[in-house]
């Protein structure tokens, strides 16, 4: 699959913009605060149906305006093509139309358009709290997993159920065991599902990302990926949850909280048996953070059997400096890239030039904004 | 926003606005179709707008929308008053109606369990349900969305229901018709498992 256009108007400093792409790597370039992660936002967008960089989508109305829309033009093998516009209106929420066709939820849209992005932010993923790696997965899962995605919202919607109870439950307990018991019936159920769909995906995600890594530092170094729930084995077992979460009983309605569930499950790389969250410097970090993404990038492949996009956002040229551990060799493998570098004179490894088609794309939007031309919706 | 310099006409845009699913557009397109509309037609618009609300109540006995108490499907002798289906709104009476395979009576709880929204078993009719289970009654039909309130307030009445003894049945949840089996996730496709009839 590859992105052919995208039409952007009013989204954070675009008025009205078109681009129109190649296939292979296309290198968006221009001087710092000009829109080129504003691009990558926008394709992220109409793949994702929300931004890589914020949860608030009005954030990317620009001032003086109540709206932004999106269109992408996407081609799918062998020229099937297929259009997605998202609209985001203040104070009515996003619409998503395929083809001109409205969708009701996210979840019709995610998985359609595969995407992986690679942004500074990322490092978090090793770095960071555990929710940072459960996110990376629960990102992955989304995108590959048709029911992962409405799993997890169910999950989320009975822990914010349960929790109402067990914070009611610290003044007056009339009611209580009534009250919870169908809903820690649900917490066993989802929990299970969840579970058991992690566990099988870190088991096949490790197959792709461990020869990656090793790659990337010359069999220099190994990482493995170990995954503690706090839904534990014996907890499939109906019983020894409902006994357990008796236990915890007293402990969940101090806090007012639900204390298993993926929730609260701990994700860790291993670097030869000690924690690289810990211990790992910088450059392992960013090296275990491009196999992932790299590793990500074929785990979605081989679900999907459709190349996903890959966004780099402001990141080439700290990969360039390990491109001595064969990177390349895997970009060549890649689909369409999109790469965004305020170097205006990058000029991308001549390597790569003999496999992909290289396209250029200057972004320069200093010229202010009249707000006459800004509009309003009605 | 503009304003109509008709006060009326302004007062019934922004009636309709309050609508649900209608905006100040659909609102604005209402309004001018009324307004070149016949006076007759007008009228009987209203009146019906007037009746449904003075003339529409709760069943006593099962809740459902009805105009006369007990509501016609109550009343009704030559329906199996053994078996009760318990909805979550009165609206999906309807569909379970239209498959003419249900010839059993109702109970329209009003809601689901979801305490987020301050609705507890208290504010359901969950007590008015319990008072129609006599011995008469053999099979009481949870037919609460597959969602997860639904899903809760289901498991809920169960509890609830067990000690007496009757026989209480859920809607089977499964694969669609037309359905593929290769595209159903492994949770309905578990459940739709557990749910198989013998043939």
């Amino acid at each position: 699959m590859i992105l052919k256009s995208i039409y952007l108007q009013q989204f954070r400093n675009y008025l009205k913009h078109d681009f129109t792409f190649e296939d292979g790597v296309n290198v968006i370039y221009g001087y710092n605060g000009q829109g080129k992660t504003n691009l990558l936002e926008a394709i992220s967008y109409t793949c994702i149906t929300k931004s890589f960089r914020t949860n608030t989508d009005a954030e990317a109305i620009p001032f003086h305006t109540n709206f932004f829309k999106i269109t992408s033009h996407f081609i799918f093998d062998p020229s099937i093509k297929k259009d997605v516009t998202v609209e985001y209106i203040q104070g009515e929420g996003k619409r998503i139309y395929i083809d001109g066709v409205r969708v009701q939820s996210a979840s019709e849209v995610v998985g359609l358009f595969p995407i992986i992005i690679l942004t500074p932010e990322n490092e978090a993923i090793t770095y960071g709290s555990p929710s940072e790696r459960r996110r990376f997965l629960d990102f992955i899962l989304s995108q590959t997993d048709k029911f992962y995605l409405t799993r997890i919202q169910d999950f989320r919607r009975v822990v914010r159920q349960r929790n109402k109870i067990l914070f009611d439950a610290q003044n007056n307990r009339y009611g209580f065991r009534e009250k919870i018991e169908p809903w820690n019936l649900e917490l066993y159920e989802l929990n299970k599902v969840i579970t058991n769909k992690r566990i099988q995906f870190i088991r096949d995600f490790q197959e792709i990302f461990r020869p990656i890594f090793k790659q990337l530092t010359l069999d220099q170094e190994d990482i493995s990926i170990s995954y503690v729930p706090s839904f534990k084995q014996e907890f499939q077992e109906k019983e020894v949850f409902l006994h357990e979460l008796e236990k915890i009983l007293n402990l969940e309605i101090l806090r007012g909280n639900t204390f298993i569930g993926p929730h609260r499950d701990e994700i860790s790389f291993l670097n030869n048996e000690w924690d690289l969250r810990k211990y790992g410097s910088r450059g392992q970090h960013r090296t275990a953070v491009i196999a992932l993404k790299i590793a990500e990038y074929f785990y979605v492949y081989q679900i999907k059997k459709e190349k996903p996009i890959f966004l780099l956002d402001d990141v080439y040229t700290e990969i360039d400096k390990i491109r001595e551990k064969n990177l390349t060799e895997f970009f060549e493998d890649l689909g369409q890239i999109f790469l965004t570098t305020s170097d205006v004179d990058l000029k991308i490894d001549s390597g790569l030039e003999k496999h992909k088609k290289i396209s250029y794309y200057f972004v320069d939007t200093t010229q202010p904004i009249p707000h006459t031309e800004l509009g309003q919706t009605e | 926003m503009r304003f109509y310099s008709s006060g009326s006409l302004e007062k019934l845009i922004s009636e309709f606005s309050k609508l649900p699913g209608i905006g100040r557009k659909s609102a604005q397109r209402l309004a001018f179709y009324l307004l070149k509309q016949s006076k007759e037609d007008v009228e009987t618009l209203a009146q019906a707008l007037i009746d449904v609300k003075e003339k529409t109540h709760y069943c006593s006995v099962c809740f459902n929308l009805t105009e006369i108490d007990p509501c016609p499907i109550c009343r009704d002798v030559t329906r199996d008053h053994s078996t009760i289906c318990v909805m979550e709104e009165p609206n999906e009476i309807l569909a379970i109606e239209k498959t003419g395979m249900y010839h059993g009576v109702y109970h329209v709880l009003g809601g689901v369990l979801s305490p987020l929204d301050g609705v507890g078993p208290d504010n359901l009719r969950i007590k008015e349900l319990l008072s129609r289970l006599t011995a008469e009654v053999q099979e009481i039909i949870l037919a609460t969305n597959p969602d997860v309130e639904g899903e809760a307030t289901a498991l809920y009445l169960q509890q609830l229901i067990k000690p007496l003894g009757k026989k209480i049945t859920r809607l089977a949840r499964g694969i669609p018709a037309g359905g593929d089996l290769e595209f159903v996730d492994e949770l309905t496709l578990s459940r739709a498992l557990e749910g198989r009839n013998v043939l």
